[in-house]
């Protein structure tokens, strides 16, 4: 301890003669950074963890690939024997139903996505405003559904019958653009990262709130939105519940990508609890190659859509990089 | 607001009553969200009543109407599934329940807030985004697909695992059976930290990369070292969030991932005591079942809110004591 | 603005003057049917056809929706229109429905409008649909009587042990008696495994072992009670000897080998890699059927079977809906799916020429198209029996287009009845029990049906845990039920 409080002290002395060299930021810069030998470590340590995230996609991928005789014969591997195209070429066939399912997906992700942004950061502003009159009912207006809720059936019934979503893209987006989470969260940032001397000054200006939401504190949100569009983007694309109950199976046109590989994965489970009931007639399992191609064909598209978001957490992340 | 005397002419209006244009054009901001709420959550919330009513449907009549008219009350009867299986599961299962999500919710803070933070000491960025990308992308696979990965480690003859063991001279492990109880709680604490890891990381990430940039430049002009920067800067900002996160996550403290606990020990009965959570009991009596079970699902889900009320309003109690600025309410 | 309220109501007359006109139009009903994901992509072309033909027939068309059974749940639990649904023991519950007043009572309408199909069905089919004197649908003719084979690889048990696949013996191998050949396999093939099984076991396998009261709870009548005083006496399975028996020998062929060690947790095992011995319910003639699945040649040998009970009965029935607008026009397109050839015919392969060809009268062959696009489970649509059989993809396992006369004989010859045909047990007064031992139940099936677990161990350990969550009780009401039903 007292070596390492020495080290710092030592340090700091540096830093005072560097404040009397001529370029000062850069000093600065070039002190604000961890020790070589802590950067070689925490780097080691993300290269790890990526890697052992990065496996199990692909070992879907290698899966996808290794012909369903392989499998049956030696289980799964990282290096099959025998390695087989027919479960790309069997999606290849159903492109019709994938390629249509993608694009489906693409566009209520989209659509969700924004519509979600809106509802959730003007909620969530209303909700940081502490002279805001209603705050406290509001709060508990968002609070009591994060727990409480009617259930499948009654939601099924509103749903169908009353809001009239079934058989649409409406029924994929609505009922998840908003979450209580997402809410709270964005209240959250909004305390933290917007200071009332700004809306205050918004207002001496003559701007209503509306007009300071939209110009003041949504462009210094950045961030925050961006976590909520991409918390809801990933949300969008990895639904499937809602189509499994809102889209009728004649709707083929209106299936989401997810709910594809699901569906799959849902005949399978529903062939296995029924297996001895149906007969000889029972369509037959479906293929694993084949499904690991399906998830292959919904997560790649998806890696694509991150750095455009990611862009919001990396580029000022050198923590206290002083910009300038 | 603890100190009266320090109260504005501004909030002692507010605390009589009278409503301003600010409220008036904040509740308009709020409208469409508010909506939103009545459309998908407060209305269909009257299907809470199934889970103290027979539901029976009539013929042609609609679900309104089967509640109501042709649904007798039932009292408590839809709950008593939960505990009508002998004492050891029904432990076992509040036991798990409980258990791991306070051992989640714990590593669930600590691991994503030290990576967040850590990253942000990464000299290469170019790093830091294909890390932070590659941590991500188990978030996109279904429990079912992980299911299917840690199988291949871990089945019994060809699994990668027993194969290790075995050109190492140890025993295999059969891994789905009895004698490796032991080793679940470990496999399902780490696959549920390493599949949400790169998830929760993320709102760390955008608070810090929140945190006014002028903060750290002082810091550096008196002399701060990294840590103490993140010591006395980093932390103290993020942790409005790490306990609204903290609280949130109690709420759900009686609800589990049902895929996590299910899907990776695939049912499997020699492992039953070290998985079986709420929702896989709820699962496991309720599924391709022929009678109606909503009543009975219906009544799960409510115990579990309750009882994530319950414990995230204490919750919240404590965090206001101490940090009243902070707390939920 | 008032120009827009003369168009509107223009409009609202046009409408209304159509739907005078339309009098004369087809009737158009709505028919759920059991899909387990998505309808055949091809179907909109199909139903068209359909409804041309129905439309000149019987003057009805109809919609088809076809609904995964969570789908079919949420439907008829929040009461959705439909007239025509399929129905059965394992999807929209039969007996619940029936319970809840859903399905008509069609008794008079069948006589009236369903005499077409009514010829065409054998007379101890209607067991499973009848409650008292009421009809609560139309079973379809197909494998309506339980008998359960070995599908056996031809390669194997033909030419490499020179069985002859049409001698009696080489299709009646017992389910003991497989051991045996299995012990051979592995001699021959060591390293490899001759059964491999999912966590749900060697298919079929329990179906006949009891006359099930309940599979989900399993507690049954015993087959081989029938005659004594015990023939109505519900049990559970691990009281009955077949049942116990038969996990016995499992678990001695997973020691041995015969069963892949980790079949308790597999969750699926398509046909197409499963080993040389598989296991299905079925019937003579299904072999070309699983020849496809296979994807190689293959012969099948019965080791359960024939029995007629309730579950068998119920295993595909179509049922009007209690609060149809149109019963009438409903029970004449069910008789018409259930008796006019092309109707059928186009429901289940297609469009010839484009979904099927036809190789002989008979025989038709599914093209490429039909079966990427037109595949579905034909037998939840109607009558299995009408219309031409599938062709065989192999030589070696030829499809035989006489295969239902023979069947329907065969029932009538050998089958064995349960005593208590129609009989449903309603869970309801027992429900918590019931659900605490599907619990228990769920904990050891896996293991116990693959094998996995040894019985002399488990089936103790197990009766003990059922008995302590209320297998008495359930056992009580069950009789409690079945004799009243007996006694009626």
């Amino acid at each position: 301890m007292a070596i390492r409080a020495k080290k710092k002290q030592e340090e700091y002395n540096a830093l005072d003669a560097k404040k009397n060299a001529s370029n000062l930021s850069d000093g600065m810069l070039r002190f604000n950074c961890v020790r070589p030998a802590a950067n070689v470590a925490y780097s080691l340590l993300f290269i790890a963890l990526a890697l052992v995230c990065v496996l199990p996609v692909v070992f879907v991928a290698i899966i996808s690939i290794t012909s369903e005789q392989s499998i049956g014969q030696y289980g799964y591997s990282f290096f099959p024997k025998q390695l087989s195209l027919s479960s790309y070429r069997y999606v290849w066939n159903m492109r019709d139903l994938v390629g249509r399912a993608f694009l489906n997906s693409v566009g209520i992700t989209v659509v969700g996505t924004c519509i979600g942004v809106i509802l959730t950061a003007a909620m969530g502003y209303t909700l940081s405003r502490k002279s805001y009159k209603f705050r406290g009912f509001f709060t508990y207006f968002i609070f009591i559904p994060m727990l409480f809720h009617g259930g499948t059936l009654s939601s099924y019934v509103v749903n169908t019958q009353i809001l009239g979503l079934k058989d649409t893209y409406w029924a994929l987006i609505l009922p998840i653009c908003c979450s209580s989470f997402n809410i709270i969260i964005m209240r959250t940032f909004f305390t933290t990262t917007v200071p009332d001397e700004m809306i205050e000054s918004g207002k001496i200006d003559g701007a209503n709130q509306l007009r300071i939401f939209a110009q003041l504190v949504l462009p210094i949100c950045l961030p925050a939105l961006a976590t909520i569009a991409l918390f809801l983007t990933f949300a969008y694309w990895n639904e499937w519940y809602l189509a499994s109950i809102y889209i009728s199976s004649n709707r083929t046109d209106l299936f989401p990508l997810q709910y594809i590989l699901v569906s799959i994965e849902e005949k399978i489970q529903f062939l296995i609890n029924n297996a001895g009931f149906m007969g000889a007639d029972a369509q037959d399992m479906p293929s694993e190659t084949m499904r690991m191609a399906i998830v292959v064909i919904a997560v790649v598209p998806i890696m694509f859509a991150y750095p455009f978001f990611q862009k919001y957490y990396i580029s000022g992340l050198t923590v206290g990089a002083v910009k300038g | 607001m603890n100190r009266p005397e320090t109260m504005t002419i501004q909030q002692k209006k507010k605390k009589r009553g009278k409503i301003r244009v600010d409220d008036l054009q904040l509740f308009a901001l709020s409208l469409p969200t508010t909506i939103w709420y009545l459309l998908f959550c407060y209305i269909p919330m009257f299907g809470i009543l199934i889970a103290f009513k027979k539901y029976k449907v009539a013929p042609g009549k609609g679900f309104l109407w089967s509640l109501i008219h042709n649904s007798p009350w039932c009292g408590l009867d839809n709950f008593k599934f939960l505990f009508s299986s002998n004492m050891k599961t029904t432990v076992a299962m509040f036991r798990n329940t409980v258990g791991y999500n306070i051992v989640f919710i714990v590593l669930n803070i600590v691991i994503p807030v030290a990576l967040a933070i850590l990253i942000s000491h990464l000299y290469s960025k170019r790093l830091a985004k294909v890390c932070q990308t590659a941590i991500f992308l188990p978030h996109f696979l279904s429990w079912v697909v992980v299911g299917y990965f840690v199988y291949a480690f871990l089945a019994t003859n060809e699994g990668l695992v027993n194969n290790v063991l075995i050109s190492m001279g140890i025993n295999p492990i059969r891994w789905y059976q009895k004698e490796a109880i032991g080793y679940w709680p470990f496999i399902l604490v780490f696959l549920n930290v390493w599949k949400n890891m790169g998830y929760n990381m993320i709102v760390y990430m955008a608070s810090i990369n929140g945190i006014d940039g002028s903060l750290y430049e002082a810091a550096v002009i008196d002399g701060a070292s990294k840590h103490q920067q993140t010591r006395y800067i980093t932390l103290p900002l993020l942790k409005p969030v790490i306990i609204i996160m903290f609280i949130m996550a109690v709420g759900r403290i009686f609800n589990s991932d049902f895929g996590l606990f299910y899907r990776t020990t695939r049912n499997s009965s020699g492992l039953y005591n070290a998985f079986v959570t709420l929702d896989v009991y709820v699962y496991n009596s309720l599924f391709k079942s022929t009678i109606p079970t909503y009543g009975y699902a219906s009544a799960a889900g409510f115990i579990q809110s309750v009882l994530g009320c319950l414990t995230l309003l204490a919750a919240n109690a404590i965090v206001s004591k101490v940090d009243k600025e902070n707390a939920f309410f | 603005m008032k120009k827009l309220l003369a168009i509107l109501l223009a409009a609202v007359m046009l409408v209304a003057c159509m739907g005078l006109a339309g009098a004369d139009e087809p009737v158009k009903l709505t028919w759920w049917l059991f899909t387990t994901g998505d309808a055949p992509t091809d179907w909109p072309e199909v139903e068209a056809r359909l409804n041309e033909i129905s439309a000149e027939k019987i003057g009805v068309t109809c919609e088809y929706k076809w609904m995964t059974a969570q789908q079919i749940n949420l439907a008829t639990q929040s009461g959705e229109y439909f007239d025509i649904a399929f129905t059965c023991d394992w999807y929209n519950d039969f007996a619940t429905n029936v319970a809840n007043g859903m399905f008509l009572d069609i008794k008079d309408l069948l006589a009236e409008y369903g005499q077409d199909m009514t010829a065409l069905m054998p007379d101890n089919i209607w067991a499973g649909v009848k409650v008292g004197d009421a009809i609560y649908g139309v079973p379809h003719v197909k494998d309506y009587g339980m008998e359960i084979f070995w599908i056996l690889d031809t390669d194997f048990f033909v030419n490499e042990l020179g069985l002859d696949p049409t001698s009696y013996e080489a299709q009646h191998i017992g389910f003991e008696e497989m051991g045996d050949y299995m012990a051979k396999y592995v001699e021959l093939h060591p390293g490899e495994v001759p059964l491999k099984v999912s966590k749900a076991g060697v298919t079929s396998w329990a179906n006949c072992l009891a006359d099930w009261v309940s599979m989900e709870y399993w507690i049954g009548l015993d087959w081989e009670a029938k005659g004594t005083d015990q023939e109505l006496v519900v049990k559970s399975a691990l009281e009955i000897p077949a049942f116990v028996q038969r996990i016995k020998t499992l678990h001695d062929w997973y020691e041995k080998g015969y069963i892949n060690a980790d079949a308790a947790v597999t969750e699926s095992m398509p046909r197409s890699i499963a080993g040389v011995v598989q296991s299905g319910q079925g019937w003579f003639g299904a072999e070309t059927i699983w020849a496809n699945a296979k994807q190689k040649a293959c012969f099948i040998s019965r080791y359960d079977g024939p029995y007629l009970n309730t579950s068998g009965l119920r295993g595909s029935i179509t049922a009007v809906s209690s609060y149809s607008e149109h019963p009438v026009e409903a029970m004449k397109l069910i008789n018409l799916m259930n008796s006019d050839e092309e109707y059928r015919t186009t429901a289940r392969y297609g469009i010839e020429g484009k979904h099927y060809e036809v190789v002989e009268p008979g025989i038709v062959r599914k093209t490429e198209l039909g079966n990427a696009n037109m595949s579905l489970n034909a037998y939840a649509q109607g009558s299995y029996a009408l219309g031409p059989v599938e062709a065989s993809a192999f030589d070696a396992v030829p499809a035989n287009p006489n295969q239902w006369t023979e069947l329907v004989d065969r029932y009538a010859a050998e089958a064995v009845s349960s005593s208590a045909l129609g009989f449903s047990f309603d869970i309801t007064p027992v429900a918590d029990q019931c659900l605490a031992m599907k619990n228990v139940w769920e904990q050891y099936i896996y293991e116990m049906q693959t094998g996995t677990s040894d019985p002399a161990v488990v089936v103790p350990e197990l009766l003990a845990e059922l008995e302590a969550v209320g297998l008495r009780e359930v056992l009580a009401e069950a009789q409690a039920q079945l004799d009243a039903y007996m006694g009626k």
